[in-house]
């Protein structure tokens, strides 16, 4: 019978928790928390804080953005465009006066 | 000066900006003051952006740093919470046993030092890489997942705290505000 001694890091319990093992690696890190309590513990507690991170924060998403916040970017919009139509109608007169 | 486009993206931003504010600030406005304060800033050095790169990651590594000046600011004007009293808190605000409710996690969050705010928020929230999270933060890839490792071990303290009956006694919150006075 084969032994599989997988050493599993602390770095394994949190992308455990956040989902973010490969399938492979996942499964190897399942079979040792079934076996570790402490370790699942951890786990679990991690996996929680996230979600409550998410249904605390997630709803600002969707909140109107306050006009206040809009305005700073909008206002330092460049106003170039209008000079670029100013300057083609230069330079159509200029056209138009040369022979 | 930005292009409509430029304008365009950056305004598309502004929600995820006031989520990872909020995740730092607890007033919802001065959330949006520290939105504010990061806008004002990324406008007027939108020159400095690499075109290519993630704008949203630029925008949230001036977020950060907006915040951490701010925090430095507070420190000389001695209003700072030293990030050896977390634990402190953790004790001296308890609470009787009771379940969960979602301030009570604002709460606990709150409690952590800021560095630990921000990774929680990256890598949970914004399910940012080691990698990404070290651009924002300006660390080295292990600063952030000892960071990371840390901050949970740490809210898994203080959420063990609010779980177990412990002493009511000062109210961290009061005595900072006496203490900035």
């Amino acid at each position: 019978m084969p032994i599989c001694l997988e050493i599993i890091t602390e770095e394994d319990l949190h992308l455990y928790a956040d989902g973010r093992l490969e399938a492979d690696r996942r499964e190897a890190v399942g079979d040792y928390l079934s076996e570790d309590d402490e370790a699942l513990q951890r786990v679990e507690a991690y996996h929680w804080q996230t979600a409550e991170l998410h249904r605390w924060l997630c709803p600002v998403i969707a909140e109107p953005v306050p006009e206040r916040l809009a305005a700073i970017v909008r206002s330092a919009i460049s106003q170039n465009r209008s000079v670029v139509v100013v300057s083609s109608e230069d330079r159509t007169r200029q056209s138009l006066r040369t022979p | 000066m930005l292009t409509h486009e430029q304008a365009m993206a950056i305004e598309e931003q502004i929600p995820a900006l006031r989520r990872y504010a909020r995740a730092l600030v607890r007033n919802a406005d001065r959330a949006d003051d520290l939105v504010q304060d990061c806008l004002e800033r990324a406008v007027s050095r939108f020159h400095q952006f690499q075109p290519g790169t993630n704008l949203r990651t630029w925008m949230f590594t001036i977020l950060h740093n907006v915040h951490c000046d701010a925090l430095r600011r507070q420190k000389r004007r001695g209003t700072d919470v030293p990030i050896e009293e977390w634990e402190r808190r953790a004790k001296t605000n308890a609470n009787q046993p009771r379940a969960m409710e979602m301030r009570d996690f604002r709460r606990m969050f709150s409690k952590l030092p800021e560095s630990d705010r921000h990774i929680l928020y990256l890598v949970g929230v914004e399910g940012y890489s080691y990698e990404e999270a070290s651009e924002v933060l300006d660390v080295a890839v292990g600063t952030v997942k000892s960071r990371l490792f840390r901050a949970r071990e740490r809210l898994r303290t203080l959420q063990d705290g609010m779980t177990e009956p412990m002493t009511p006694s000062t109210n961290w919150e009061g005595s900072l505000q006496t203490a900035s006075i």
